[in-house]
């Protein structure tokens, strides 16, 4: 399961210019899978930062516009696309400058992929 | 000086297309200023908007190195909401779903551009 989503990540890295990495992780931050070029900000992967994806999340989720999907961080030179698949988290990480409706069309292809994996650990 | 009616009504030109409305807020999260429909609970927005800043701020701040955040965009089922640092202050604009992302995200920076000068005069050193 885990190569096999590895290789899927890695056929759709190439797919939008500037994409620099797409990682699945935890809701704790803890990688489970990760795929990536070169040249990308390490430090965007470590728990420390991926992990306040779930409790943003959740926080979002109370704002009144319903659940949260989604949420994309803007650096300078980067942007960060994170998505709920709680209990993992789906991340791009692409140059700032990268089309984020490609990504976001991108995300739509790997629905089926996650969605095993989250079957994979739900308790019935 | 700070005018209160003067600032709302800059907000509130933003408030078209879509965008339910927009604030001003502190880091901590209180509500400077407010522009749009009222429905009694832009005191929640404005709290958690500021909370998710500053959690994604720290965070980032540990480990992008020297690239600060500039925007966050929270997208949900039925709406989005965009937070972004002007000054020591947070400026949020809270859209519904059709809003374009291009275009939320366009109407903030011209937004936060407009007030980056005037909210530095009053902002108190950090």
């Amino acid at each position: 399961m885990d190569e096999g989503l590895q290789a899927v990540l890695k056929k759709h890295l190439h797919l939008v210019d500037g994409l620099r990495c797409i990682s699945v992780s935890d809701r704790d931050g803890v990688q489970i899978v990760e795929v990536h070029t070169d040249h990308f900000p390490t430090g965007v992967i470590k728990p420390i930062f991926m992990g306040t994806f779930a409790i943003a999340s959740e926080q979002a989720s109370k704002l009144g516009v319903g659940k949260n999907t989604s949420i994309i961080s803007y650096y300078s030179g980067y942007q960060v696309i994170q998505f709920n698949y709680l209990p993992f988290v789906l991340t791009f990480i692409a140059d700032s400058k990268s089309n984020t409706g490609m990504l976001y069309s991108l995300e739509e292809d790997l629905r089926d992929p996650i969605g095993h994996l989250q079957a994979a650990v739900s308790v019935p | 000086m700070l005018k209160p009616k003067a600032l709302t009504r800059v907000l509130e030109q933003a408030n078209t297309g879509g965008i339910h409305c927009t604030l001003l807020l502190n880091q901590e999260g209180s509500l400077m200023a407010f522009a749009g429909k009222s429905e009694k609970k832009e005191h929640v927005t404005a709290a958690i908007a500021a909370n998710i800043w500053m959690s994604y701020d720290k965070n980032s701040n540990a480990t992008m190195e020297d690239k600060p955040l500039e925007l966050i965009v929270l997208q949900c089922e039925d709406g989005c909401v965009a937070i972004k640092k002007v000054a020591n202050l947070l400026l949020c604009i809270y859209a519904q779903k059709s809003v374009g992302l291009g275009l939320l995200k366009v109407k903030m920076e011209t937004l936060a551009g407009y007030l980056k000068e005037p909210l530095s005069q009053i902002a108190a050193p950090t």
